[in-house]
């Protein structure tokens, strides 16, 4: 039987566009702070260090995990990095639950920490990350390969520019409740639809910022929850899937599923929320926390997560079933849309999900949250990852 | 520990000094494809892929992106690190003894071929305090190396002598990269790299992958051939920037053998393990090894290595595979250190097979900056 | 150092990584490109066992985990999958505005993404209509080819 496992602590510093008066490594550690305080501990405590950090060439540093874990004191202690692109941070604290949940570990601290405005443009870096031989050369990047999305889903379920302009608006009435936030100025929907456009469809204000941050969370096992703390976000069910990073795979005739769809994050959902005991998403998860760094990947994403009917998301969105108050509230924090310090920004669900759950979530708080979801994505809209949190285990 | 983890199966590609017929995805797929059909599985067995790669070595951003599919992960659980190549058999184990899957491809690569690989060491290190003063795996090598607190001398004499003992190892293995032995004479003939450090002691590196199918116990008893176990599996992290204790003590080695020791239910590691596959990037890093796992007495390393301890047919053969020594494959070679182990005690290793070995060592690679160490014990009975 | 001392604003060190990569392509992929160059032809791989024909070329399918033997000759035409016009300039990248698209060469059943010219790209409304998924649109291949993917571009029928 595994080691039930829950996260005990959360730490967040505010997301802003620079941060000057830091290193990437007191960026960390000021994170790290905040969680291990919030879990009542201290780095002593702690058996093994897990660190998220997204593509090496955003912070100029290969093994930047090293240098961050000298500043955490971890020798001579484990110390394991994880970089799997945008899903970086939930994919650390899947390793993190690893550790616990297998018994080799009691008390593991998550870190992840980003600072993307040292680097001169993240598109240029995304571009590296194509295939060298087949793809790059064609400029593709974070953004065009969400607008790719976009346009498919455009075409198949008439998704409008007002529907994806629905979440922007949305995202960002929340993002001024959530003093991390990076963007908090409000918007209108007519100022999304006035906005320039970057890539078609997306325009400027379907699209995240580039933050730097960092982001902490400390999880403990039964044992140790039990005897030491009043209150927990039990980790309850966890799902990974991956797909090819070839788009064009999930277009043509031959496809397994279609870059218009996250088939992917709804497999792994689906096994998430059997571990869960979840059958009816709807009524049984009371908030989302979803990684949707333009607007047309939300709507696939409540699609997947079971929110809504294939092709109704952004009808959905319109309608309000995921404003704070609306069926099921999405994103209480502002979400990607107003804060993406790349590398923590998937653990940053995941941390604002265990806030609700354990009822530490301060203004946005939904009330009596019992269960909530927090998702990742990550390469060519090709790694998805899911995780469902409770407060009982 | 009450379940162990089970080794199903292993693969890896041929090894060269350039693998330009491939390109760096289609090296993938030749291991994990040989790791399938080693274990007798297919694709559809596996719960999760687990991969170790790094992001500049692959010149590629998020290299696991483009892995994933090669590496058996098409629409399936998979994860990433990033630490050193045997990083992906501990997450491996992690998840399996985590109850969360059954059966995991654990897979690492490297083709250091098609990039500068001592620019990418030292862009490892932190823009301010250590990448100015020119490091790079080789250089904190030699750093860690002068801070040894035993007999110098006897030290720079034992170096050569374990590569000699590897390449002569090597010799042997139809599956190292290297064949011909060297002599103590040519490696005291070539000149220093980084002093204590000689050009002939840091070998030749080649691209290749390396891939092991790991299962739960259950699903590892119900496999046909004889089970090979790791029984325990420790990792650990040296220090950063040195001047707290030793660097040659190999603080993370240590931590991580603790820890492997445990849970395997080792107490004498110098009478209880018969064999070990370590990390030999330059003969130092074997030597202090020795000493950090328990094989040689504190500040008995070299006297050990020279009265031939670690020779095969000594009292415990290290690297009988040869080792880094002769197959170098830098961020993989830690990998294949546990792929010849579990060869060894799987009663496969071919002509270099021990006489009915019970309970191995490996370790996984001291990366640098700051010594990610991982320790291995694996069983056949 | 009294903590007041400070009198600038943090200091920025500046770097630069120029990492210089030689990428093997590997047999497959140089065929495809030998050919492209040679002769003006773009040419995908046939899975023996979900019979799919991959489009760039690739040495094993992902689904089905086995290696890709056949070589089967795609387009000149295509269908467009997606779209997207880039109206943004990015570091490094081209001068916006550029169009790229997926398209599925006829014969081909997944689909290959290239720049589409000879288009008027100033409107957006207007090129996004023309673009739609769906158009037919056909490899135009450069006079001096060198063996890459930029040999060809899309242009629309
Ligand atoms: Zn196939």
């Amino acid at each position: 039987m595994p080691t039930k496992t829950a996260i005990v602590g959360v730490g967040q510093t505010d997301y802003r566009f620079k941060r000057t008066d830091v290193t990437i490594q007191e960026l960390a550690v000021e994170a790290s702070r905040k969680a291990l305080e919030h879990a009542g501990m201290t780095l002593a405590d702690i058996d093994a260090f897990v660190i998220g950090v997204a593509p090496d060439a955003l912070l100029g540093i290969n093994a930047v995990d090293r240098w961050i874990g000298e500043a955490l004191g971890v020798a001579p202690r484990p110390l394991l990095r994880v970089n799997t692109g945008g899903t970086t941070g939930a994919a650390a604290a899947q390793a993190g639950y690893a550790h616990v949940a297998s018994g080799v570990a009691q008390r593991v601290l998550v870190v992840a920490a980003d600072k993307v405005s040292e680097s001169p443009d993240a598109q240029w870096v995304l571009n590296t990350a194509m295939d060298p031989i087949y793809e790059k050369s064609v400029a593709l990047n974070a953004i065009n390969m969400c607008s790719l999305q976009a346009v498919r889903q455009m075409d198949q379920y008439h998704v409008t520019e007002k529907q994806l302009a629905s979440v922007a608006v949305r995202s960002r009435k929340n993002a001024q409740i959530n003093p991390h936030a990076h963007l908090r100025a409000p918007i209108s929907l007519e100022d999304v639809l006035a906005s320039r456009y970057v890539c078609w469809p997306l325009k400027l204000l379907d699209c995240c910022p580039r933050s730097s941050g960092a982001c902490a969370v400390v999880m403990a096992s039964e044992r140790v929850v039990r005897k030491e703390h009043s209150r927990a976000a039990w980790i309850r069910g966890m799902g990974a899937t991956s797909n090819t990073i070839y788009m064009g795979d999930k277009m043509g005739p031959g496809r397994d599923v279609d870059h218009a769809d996250w088939d992917e994050l709804a497999m792994a959902a689906a096994r998430a929320y059997r571990q869960a005991g979840i059958t009816d998403p709807v009524h049984e998860i009371d908030v989302a926390e979803i990684y949707a760094p333009f607007t047309c990947t939300e709507i696939a994403a409540v699609e997947a997560l079971g929110f809504a009917n294939k092709g109704m998301g952004g009808v959905m969105s319109e309608q309000g079933m995921f404003e704070m108050g609306g069926a099921v509230p999405v994103n209480p924090s502002g979400g990607v849309l107003n804060a993406n310090p790349i590398s923590a920004t998937a653990l940053v669900r995941i941390a604002e999900a265990a806030l609700q759950v354990m009822g530490d979530a301060g203004d946005r708080q939904v009330p009596g949250a019992q269960r909530a979801v927090a998702t990742g994505i990550g390469g060519t809209l090709q790694f998805h990852t899911c995780m469902v949190l409770a407060n009982d285990a | 520990m009450a379940q162990r983890v089970g080794v199903l199966g292993a693969g890896f590609t041929a090894f060269a000094g350039r693998r330009d017929d491939v390109r760096l995805e289609e090296l993938i797929f030749e291991a994990a494809a040989a790791a399938l059909a080693d274990a007798g599985i297919t694709r559809a067995d596996i719960g999760t892929v687990v991969m170790a790669g790094a992001d500049q070595l692959d010149g590629r951003s998020i290299s696991s992106m483009m892995a994933a599919g090669p590496a058996g992960a098409y629409l399936k659980d998979e994860i990433r690190t990033t630490s050193e190549g045997t990083y992906a058999a501990i997450l491996a184990c992690l998840r399996i003894l985590s109850g969360e899957y059954e059966v995991a491809l654990a897979i690492t690569w490297s083709k250091t071929s098609e990039g500068p690989y001592d620019l990418i060491s030292n862009l490892s290190y932190d823009p301010f305090w250590l990448r100015p003063l020119a490091f790079n795996d080789i250089v904190e090598s030699a750093v860690v190396s002068s801070s040894y607190q035993s007999s110098t001398t006897l030290l720079a004499e034992a170096a050569p002598a374990v590569v000699v003992k590897n390449r002569s190892h090597g010799s042997a293995n139809p599956r190292a990269y290297l064949r011909a032995p060297v002599t103590r004479e040519a490696i005291l003939a070539s000149p220093y790299i980084a002093y204590p450090i000689r050009k002939a002691e840091v070998p030749q590196p080649c691209d290749g992958a390396v891939a092991l199918v790991l299962a739960s116990e259950g699903r590892t008893l119900e496999a046909k051939r004889a089970p090979v176990w790791i029984q325990g599996f420790g990792w650990g992290t040296g220090n950063y920037t040195y001047g707290r204790g030793v660097a040659a003590e190999l603080p993370g080695l240590r931590a991580a053998a603790t820890k492997a020791y445990a849970m395997a239910g080792v107490t004498q590691p110098a009478s209880e393990i018969d064999f070990a596959e370590l990390y030999d990037g330059t003969p130092f890093d074997e030597l202090f090894a020795y000493e950090a796992l328990g094989l040689a007495p504190q500040g008995g390393s070299a006297r050990s290595a020279l009265q031939g301890d670690f020779l095969d047919g000594g009292r415990c053969p290290v690297n009988v595979s040869g080792g880094a020594q002769s197959t170098n494959l830098r961020f993989a070679a830690g990998m294949m250190r546990i792929v010849e182990a579990y060869l060894q005690l799987s009663g496969r290793a071919g002509p270099i097979q021990l006489a009915a070995p019970h309970q191995g060592l490996a370790q996984g690679g001291s990366t640098y900056p700051a010594q990610g160490h991982a320790v291995f014990v694996l069983r056949n009975y | 150092m009294n903590q007041k001392e400070q009198t600038e604003a943090p200091l920025i060190h500046s770097g630069e990584w120029k990492i210089h990569y030689d990428y093997a392509v590997g047999e497959t992929a140089t065929q495809f490109f030998l050919r492209l160059r040679d002769q003006g032809k773009i040419a995908g791989k046939k899975c023996p066992s979900c019979q799919g024909v991959l489009v760039p070329p690739r040495a094993f399918c992902e689904r089905c985990f086995v290696q890709t033997e056949e070589w089967v000759d795609v387009g000149p035409e295509g269908t467009i999958e997606a779209f997207t016009i880039v109206y943004e300039p990015f570091d490094g990248l081209p001068e916006p505005p550029y169009a790229v698209a997926y398209v599925t060469l006829d014969g081909a059943t997944t689909a290959m993404a290239n720049f589409v010219r000879a288009l008027d790209l100033s409107d957006p409304e207007v090129a996004a209509r023309q673009l739609a998924v769906g158009n037919r649109v056909e490899a135009v291949f450069a006079d001096a080819r060198e063996g890459a993917v930029t040999d060809f571009y899309y242009r629309l029928m």
